[in-house]
């Protein structure tokens, strides 16, 4: 049969060809007449997936395996075998080459591996045909993204525009592999939007262990940055939302790298950053450890009470062995608590331990604190350290570890002024992924109570005229409102995860009420960890927005903290909720956070 | 797992949203779980059919594609809102959900204007067939080919392809023919419509075409100026179900299900 024309898919393909040439940063077919990713043809570099016009070029193997396997939504190898009625050699053959194509893609469902067809490509029956000023916004978008990345930050312009050509982007659906163990990774990604987990997949054990999460704006598959042979990836990275890449050859980072020491400096940070975060959480401490220090911004404001309060809290909450001491210098609890400064050991009515540093004279400061805190970790698995006097460089090693920082100030503006700066500082000692820190408002004189808070504290703890002595303190003694804020620090020690679910309170050119959404958050995040209440809380903003300007913005966040384990396991169902949310307040996006990084939902 | 059924045209005019309408309508009245999705976004109608308009319709495909909502939030249960309609009484005995298109104009702009991700297209028909356990999805979609209906088509486990008695329908049809083989669709069938049944010998016609595309016809639907007066408003073959157009209906939707 014959339509008067021999080949009637010729002029089909060649417009879809010249259609995609207009696209930007698009590299599906080539100019040769082959469909790239064919077998013998030329592989791009980062597929895009199939475009359904080039489907009917593909070798007859290839075609039968794509017209069969795009009318299931997936399925496993010796599905499709069996479908086919294929060898397993030419099967698996066969994948590899859609694979390597970017034709079909690897999706882990319920810990089984899947393959599904990937389509791409864009409908734009009047899009070919747009001017140059409505690509250049598609293009600007790329760009804003990338300057967000240090990398690129301080690059010249025609620089920038060099490798804002070179980067080829690539979106994922959820679960979609993008990268796995053992593949030798010659390419850069930088995750535009979206979550990745890193796991380490073993197809003998469904409970993989996610390692790590790469989230927007941070570097995937740096390993391929090793110079010399090309070193596969030793993790399986998979999207775990829509995750939108945009990535870059390793050659033209090298040449980035190597022409200008801007983007080696900034990488190098990068990197760093990357390491310091898996080695905190590799060491599998996060969840066990119980390191909680408290801090003030001057003397007498409570640190004493607060933090011995808290070892009272944590002992009697957990049920383990808890220590109370105070770094650098703790010969004056003896004399606080009642006990007779001889002894090292001093356990207290209330269920924890005071004890009394040695001094070990001679050893440098440093050392000291590392041996402290050796010493502690070995025979109690709840520490709370009061930190006194200036901060100093031998207290590094204390901040990098803590999982919880608590700082006590006074509701002054003086005060305020040095906890920024303390807050500051404590960026430099600690990870968002390891440690969280609270700022809590201690009003120990009279004087004090009628105060305003300059700044936004975690928590208020008003003036206490019946405070009872640190000998005779118990958890049944304590002014409820003290009891009840020690008791919340207590519950979050450990939870060092912080996630923030934004829902807007009302536009102003939109007024909706959105309580009942930040109540069945709350209710959300309180069932899902079971263990860590949710909180919620009212802020304001300025955004930008393209119609309307300049909006003012009510933000309610609904925030929870949780353990590392604990964020592991359950990230994705938060996801899928934030996704639902999104949906249901007919948002654009919704904005979540994970550790202090945004994500666009 | 619920099969895809798409239905094509090369070109526009050939009654394809009419004839997905009343075929669908025809199968989910037998008992299945169908869903229709209008792919035709450029220039969407089949919502029309069974009622609906701007007003009912809040979410729409265009919202799935560009990330406002779940596939599922697009779906409207049929046979729970046109079913009030006295006129429309027939759908209520059925389970069938349509997906509109947005026939909104900045909507519809918007697509002229920025597209949309095939991709995702993809997903969502197997989505929607899980969420609503569909035995059939039924895809009305746009005239001539592109990324789009060729989509439908490689993903299609039966594809209806309509044609009218004339030179350009036939000579498009045989492009289309010559894709749908390549794509290797299980089920491949030819619909003749606005047949003029006065003029030429159905038998004869039919025989010539099915033999002329190596495929065969599963139904041929006469020139109705009854269908005419119908002008889309309703599924003109539940209402007259004694109608030869409504006979020849049921001839289609029995060779698609046998």
């Amino acid at each position: 049969m014959t339509s008067g024309n021999d080949d009637p898919l010729k002029d089909l393909l060649h417009s879809a060809r010249q259609r995609s040439k207009t696209e930007p940063l698009n590299n599906t077919p080539t100019d040769s007449g082959a469909v790239e990713g064919a077998v013998g043809a030329s592989v791009p570099a980062v597929p895009q997936g199939l475009n359904p016009l080039d489907l009917l070029a593909l070798p007859q193997a290839q075609r039968d395996l794509v017209n069969w396997l795009s009318r299931q939504k997936q399925a496993t190898l010796s599905q499709i075998q069996t479908a086919l009625n294929s060898t397993p050699q030419v099967t698996a053959q066969t994948i590899r080459d859609l694979k390597q194509a970017g034709y079909v893609r690897e999706a882990l469902v319920d810990g089984h591996l899947n393959y599904r067809v990937a389509f791409s490509g864009k409908i734009s029956r009047a899009a070919q045909n747009l001017p140059e000023a409505i690509w250049s916004r598609v293009d600007l978008d790329n760009s804003s993204f990338l300057k967000s990345i240090p990398l690129f930050r301080d690059l010249p312009p025609d620089i920038f525009k060099d490798i804002l050509g070179k980067l080829e982007p690539r979106t994922y659906r959820r679960n979609e592999v993008i990268m796995w163990q053992g593949e030798p990774n010659t390419m850069v990604r930088f995750v535009k939007s979206g979550i990745v987990g890193m796991t380490h997949f073993n197809p003998h054990d469904a409970n993989k262990r996610i390692l790590s999460y790469v989230k927007q704006g941070e570097i995937l598959g740096f390993y391929a940055l090793q110079v010399g042979h090309i070193q596969s990836s030793p993790v399986t990275a998979t999207a775990l939302s829509e995750v939108e890449v945009l990535a870059l050859k390793r050659e033209d980072v090298f040449e980035l790298i190597e022409k200008h020491h801007v983007a080696a400096l900034a990488l190098n940070q990068m990197l760093i950053q990357r390491v310091i975060t898996l080695a905190n959480r590799s060491d599998g401490s996060a969840d066990e450890a119980r390191l909680a220090l408290v801090v003030s911004v001057g003397e007498g404001y409570g640190v004493t009470t607060l933090g011995s309060t808290l070892a009272m809290t944590l002992a009697k909450t957990n049920g383990q062995p808890t220590v109370y001491t105070e770094y650098p210098t703790s010969d004056k609890l003896p004399a606080l608590f009642g006990f007779p400064a001889e002894e090292k050991t001093y356990t207290h009515a209330g269920g924890y331990q005071v004890k009394v540093l040695e001094n070990s004279p001679g050893i440098p400061p440093a050392v000291r604190a590392t041996l402290i805190l050796d010493e502690l970790r070995g025979e109690y698995p709840n520490m709370v350290l009061g930190l006194s006097g200036e901060m100093d460089d031998s207290m590094s090693y204390l901040l990098e570890r803590a999982n919880q920082i608590v700082i006590l100030t006074p509701p002054t503006p003086d005060a305020w002024k040095k906890v920024s700066a303390l807050v500051n500082r404590l960026k430099n000692n600690t990870s968002p992924d390891r440690t969280r820190v609270y700022i809590v408002v201690n009003r120990p004189l009279a004087t004090l109570s009628g105060e305003i808070v300059y700044g936004q504290a975690d928590l208020d703890i008003p003036y206490m005229d019946n405070l009872p002595s640190l000998a005779s303190h118990r958890q049944d003694n304590l002014p409820p409102q003290f009891g009840r804020a020690v008791q919340a620090l207590a519950d979050r020690l450990g939870r060092t995860s912080r996630i923030t679910i934004y829902i807007p309170k009302r536009l102003e050119d939109n007024p909706i009420d959105t309580t009942p959404f930040v109540e069945k958050t709350l209710k959300f995040l309180a069932t899902l960890f079971k263990e860590s209440a949710a909180i919620k809380d009212e802020s304001q903003r300025m955004t930008s927005s393209g119609e309307s300007g300049i909006i003012s913005e009510t933000i309610y966040t609904v925030r929870t903290y949780v353990t590392q384990s604990e964020l592991d396991k359950h990230l994705d169902t938060v996801l899928d909720f934030a996704a639902s949310m999104k949906n249901e307040l007919d948002q654009d996006a919704l904005a979540i956070e994970v550790n202090h990084k945004f994500m666009l939902i | 797992m619920g099969e895809i059924i798409s239905i094509h045209s090369f070109r526009g005019g050939t009654g394809k949203s009419n004839v997905t309408a009343n075929v669908a309508t025809q199968v989910a009245l037998k008992g299945y779980r169908v869903g229709i999705v209008d792919t035709d976004i450029m220039s969407p109608g089949i919502h029309v059919l069974f009622g609906f308009d701007e007003t009912r319709i809040q979410k729409s495909l265009n919202d799935y594609l560009w990330g406002k909502a779940t596939i599922e939030e697009t779906a409207y249960a049929i046979h729970e809102v046109a079913g009030d309609d006295p006129e429309r009484s027939f759908l209520k005995k059925t389970k069938l959900w349509l997906i509109p298109s947005s026939i909104r104009t900045a909507e519809i702009a918007r697509v002229l204007r920025e597209g949309y991700d095939v991709g995702l297209l993809n997903e969502g028909f197997h989505t929607i067939i899980d969420d609503l356990q569909l035995d059939y999805l039924f895809i009305d979609t746009h005239p001539g080919l592109n990324e789009e209906t060729l989509l439908s088509i490689a993903i299609s486990s039966a594809l209806i392809i309509i044609l009218r008695p004339d030179q350009q329908d036939f000579q498009g049809t045989a492009v289309t023919v010559d894709i749908a083989r390549k794509l290797e669709v299980p089920k491949l069938r030819l619909v003749i419509n606005k047949f003029l049944a006065d003029r030429y010998d159905e038998k004869q016609t039919r025989e010539a075409i099915s033999q002329q595309y190596s495929a065969e016809i599963a139904g041929v639907l006469p020139l109705s100026m009854d269908v005419a007066a119908n002008a889309s408003a309703n599924i003109f073959s539940a209402m007259h179900p004694d109608h030869p157009w409504s006979k020849a209906i049921r001839e289609i939707t029995e060779n698609m299900l046998g």
